[in-house]
Parts: structure tokens; sequence; C-alpha cells
């Protein structure tokens, strides 16, 4: 399972000042629970929480930290993946987690530190990862490699001073990308603009955040979104092939065609037949 | 008796799969690379391991996102969205816990969703699987950089065609034309250019090695004495690192179940055996 460790290690303002909605527990609670992770143990502004997965845990903390700084509050983040007994909802133990904890020990402030176990697992995920250290396990005497991971996508930004602050994680990005092109489905203005608008983000984040995570460009993605939906009316047998073409954004028939057999190799009208 | 093809959603990709089969326990097949369920029916070979197949399990096929039927929307996916797409598929069958097949790539996957989901896995059963795709001296079977960038070039300049050198993966049918077609068109039909490329590349960063001692299911790997396209040490290497996991090495150098002694495979496979052998109480009601 894959496991995380958070500490609040440095809160530059006056905890009693905080509102009650601006609280950084809170808000770590928060971003966990969307990330469909479990907070296992808790105590004095430390967190340990599961993960279904590596990459969810990894987009977690990037977020965490990024949410983080507008209540002066810093993290550091450790996460590895191993075997771990949980006994009860504030109990968890086993060789992972004490392997954690010797990551969390050296973790700085504003870093999020990953084992190598976690790094293998994680192509493709949009992640860049620099050598941060390694442990020595004392039972094999084996040394297990550490990385801190940065976001490719955030450190363009950070270059280019873009404001990072619409993101959020590759997956809910892109179910959002996914859902306002469906909202807008039957419109055939909508464009990479609109897009743009509605998911908070300027052209350019939008352009290479799916570049990373899709290899699609924002005007290849609401085509083939508009495609496969329209291919999903037709199989359904619906739609003719005309009305799902409209349904979709396309208002000229002969285009659709042509789209379609690009993207699927095939005319519209051999799913029909 | 090519199945009906369904679809579900893992998120909001679609995913397209089959299920049939009235055997009393599940059994999901994940693909190795890039597959097409509709295609895979066409391929008489195949055909015939998936017939047997369903007569002791009810066997779930599907295309990860991005290739095959389902949706290419997204052309890369993480690992760990792959296991989501097999969760999301068990979960539209109704099924709490499966066998897992996985065939090359596929049985990498699989392991990973074996250690991560023991409660939704009963048992892990690969071919030709490998636990990383790049050298390193501690796994000296796996392509060097430049044996890699051998295949992405093959893929970028030549997609399912004759240059992609598929008999490797199959040489007792290397003289079999209409196999040989099969394949090309099986691959075209499962993935575009681009989408295998990236695959590819990104298949190169993984590495499982680290979680292999986490499968705690009952194991089972199987592969060709001679297969080329993974080398017999990475299955042997995989067995010593996945406790209890047994290891059946088979006659032959190809890298494709379906093709070669499949009679042999079939008839006395310890796949069957092992799934036949399976204690009655884990049978009903997975």
């Amino acid at each position: 399972m894959t496991i995380a460790s958070v500490s609040i290690v440095d809160k530059l303002s006056n905890e009693k000042e905080l509102r009650s909605d601006a609280d950084p527990d809170n808000l770590i609670k928060q971003l966990v629970d969307r990330y469909r992770g479990k907070i296992v143990h808790y105590s004095n502004h430390f967190f340990l929480t599961t993960f279904e997965g590596p990459s969810k845990a990894v987009h977690c903390g990037i977020d965490m930290q990024d949410a983080i700084k507008s209540m002066d509050a810093r993290l550091a983040i450790g996460i590895h993946i191993g075997e771990c007994l949980v006994y009860s909802d504030q109990e968890i133990s086993g060789e992972a987690i004490d392997v954690l904890k010797d990551v969390q020990a050296r973790v700085q402030p504003d870093q999020i530190v990953v084992t190598q176990t976690v790094k293998n697992l994680l192509s493709g995920a949009g992640l860049n990862f620099v050598h941060w250290g390694s442990l020595l396990n004392a039972a094999t005497g084996q040394r297990l490699p550490l990385l801190s991971v940065k976001d490719r996508l955030r450190e363009d930004m950070e270059t280019g001073s873009i404001d990072f602050y619409a993101l959020s994680k590759n997956d809910s990005f892109l179910e959002n990308v996914l859902q306002s092109i469906e909202n807008h489905l039957s419109s055939e203005q909508f464009g990479v603009e609109n897009l743009c608008r509605d998911i908070g983000i300027s052209e350019r984040q939008l352009q290479r955040k799916l570049k990373l995570i899709a290899n699609k460009s924002p005007n290849q993605m609401i085509r083939s979104v508009r495609l496969h939906r329209a291919k999903e009316l037709i199989l359904s047998k619906d739609r003719g092939i005309a009305e799902a073409a409209f349904d979709t954004g396309f208002s000229n028939p002969s285009y659709f065609s042509k789209c379609f057999k690009e993207e699927f190799g095939i005319l519209p009208s051999a799913l029909w037949s | 008796m090519k199945p009906n093809t369904q679809y579900t959603k893992s998120g909001r990709i679609n995913i397209a799969y089959q299920v049939f089969g009235d055997g009393i326990v599940d059994l999901v097949y994940i693909p190795g690379w890039v597959s097409n369920i509709d295609y895979m029916w066409s391929c008489p070979e195949l055909v015939e391991f998936l017939t047997s197949l369903s007569r002791i399990a009810r066997v779930i096929l599907f295309d990860k996102r991005g290739t095959g039927l389902s949706d290419r929307i997204v052309e890369l996916s993480t690992l760990e969205e792959r296991m989501d797409d097999i969760r999301a598929v068990m979960d539209a069958v109704g099924s709490k816990k499966a066998v897992l097949f996985g065939h090359s790539e596929g049985g990498s996957v699989s392991a990973l969703f074996a250690a991560t989901y023991p409660e939704r896995t009963i048992s892990l059963i690969t071919f030709g699987v490998f636990a990383k795709r790049r050298y390193a001296p501690d796994y000296p079977w796996a392509p060097t950089d430049e044996e890699r960038q051998a295949v992405y070039d093959m893929i970028e300049n030549g997609w399912g065609s004759g240059d992609m050198n598929l008999a490797s993966l199959a040489p007792s049918k290397a003289h079999d034309a209409r196999f040989m077609d099969w394949l090309a068109s099986y691959f075209r039909s499962g993935a575009s250019p681009s989408a295998a490329l990236n695959l590819t590349r990104m298949n190169t960063e993984v590495d499982i090695i680290g979680i292999l001692h986490s499968i705690k299911v009952p194991t089972l790997l199987m592969q060709r004495t001679h297969d080329i396209d993974v080398k017999i040490e990475e299955g042997r290497f995989i067995s010593r690192h996945i406790p209890g996991a047994k290891f059946v090495e088979f006659d032959g150098y190809d890298h494709l179940f379906w093709v070669g002694n499949t009679k042999r495979f079939l008839k006395k496979s310890p796949l069957l055996s092992a799934i036949c052998n399976l204690p009655k109480n884990m049978k009903k009601n997975l």
C-alpha cells in the first residue's frame, strides 16, 4: 500500500489567529479525502496517510504544498510503498512504516521525498525526480535511494512566472477538461478559449499540461472527445450519423466523416451498418 | 463465438470489455502492450485458448485506456491508471475477486494489482512477465537504451509493418503469412503509432522489482525457455522475488502464449490446473 507522512513543520503565523476554514490540518484532511486517501494516524500536526497508488499520493502532496502556502505554513512530505498492517482507524504498523518514518525524519520543509520503489512506479505521471540521498537498511545492509519530486508543470510555470493557483492534480485536471468539453458538446463554437475560461487556467498552461498528461493539444482533445462521444451515440443506435454529428458539435456531416475516419480509421457509416 | 463488447467508465474514460464463459471463478485477462478485444476473435489460435478458459472460468477481457476499443482520448496511462481500469471492469461485471492472468506487460500491471489489492485477487498468473525494461547491472537481461531506441524507431517508422520484427514474438509462426498479417493488424488496431510509442517509452521507465516481495497471493509464472522478447532469466528472477511463486518453463521460443506448443500448454497447463485446483471455498461467491 502507498503510505505518505505529512508534517506541518513550520507555521509562521500564530495558530490562534487562523480561521477555522483556514486550518492547515483541515486542508490536509480535505485533500487526502479528495484523492481517495485515508488518514490512519494523526498527532500534533503530523499525519500518516494511505493511498490507492503512488501517483495519487504524490499529486495530493503537490496540491497540499501549493494550497498551504496561503496559510503561512510549510509541509514536509515523505512517500513510500510497501506492506503495512492497519489495525484500526488510528493504528498502522509494519516495516514500510519504519522506512517512511526514517524518510520523514530527514525531509525538509517544502520538499516531497519518495523512495526509489515509489519512483519506479510513477512513469508517465508527469513528474521529475532529483536524487536526494539514501537510507541504509540495517537488516540487509542495502541502501534505498531517495528522490525529491519536481512537478514538471510547476517547474515550467515557475520559470515562466505563471500563476499555478488554479491548477489541481493531474487526475482531476483531466476530469475537469473532459467534463467541460462534454458540457458543451453540441456547441460548435466551443473552443480552446472557452475551455480555458471554463476551467480557469491560461491557454499556455492548458497546452503544456494536456501535452504532458494526454499527449494532445487542446484542439485535438476537444475534437477527440467529440468524436468519441459521437461514436458512442452511433453505436447505441439512438441517433443517426447526421444527428450524432450535430449533437457533438459537427454541423457539417462530410467534415464529421472525414474527422471520424482520421480518429478511428473507419467511416461512421461502417459502425452504423 | 465473439461476445458482445460493452463499456464501463474508469473515471470519465470508457473502458471496453467482454465477459463470457460459465465457470464458477472469475478470470481477468490483462493483455500485453496494446490490444483489441474484438480483433482477438479473428485469430483462431487465440480463440481456441480463450474458449478453453471459458469452460472453467467466467473470463473478462478488456482494452486498457488509450488502446483497442477503449477511449483513446488519452494516449498515456500510468501503471496506476491501468490498475484502475482493471478495477473498473471487475466492478462493472460484479466481480469481487478474480484470478488475474497477465501477459508480458499485462503481467507487470497484474503483479502490482495483486500487491495493492490482495483482497480482490484470488491468484496471480503470468506468461512472459518482466519486471523492468531497461538494462541494469542487477537486471542485465533487459534491453539497453540503444536497443530500446531501436524499438522506438521501428514503431515510429513502420508501426505494424514488416520492419517491426514481429516474428521475434512468435518465431514458430514466422512463416505463417496469415498469422503474421493478423498480428500486424492486431497491433495497428490496438493503438495509433504515437500511442504505441508513448506507451513503449513509458514502459522503459517502469520497474516493479520493489513490490514483488509484497505479493502474497498464490502466484504462477510461466514462460517459454527461449523467449526472445523477455529472457527466461527474467521470469526466474521474478519468481525468486515473489514469496512462494511457482515458475514453469515450456519448450519453445514464442513470447505469445497462444502459438507454438499450445496443446501441451492447454491440455496439461498448470494455468488450467491452477484454476481448477483452487480450494472450493475460494471459488464460490468470490
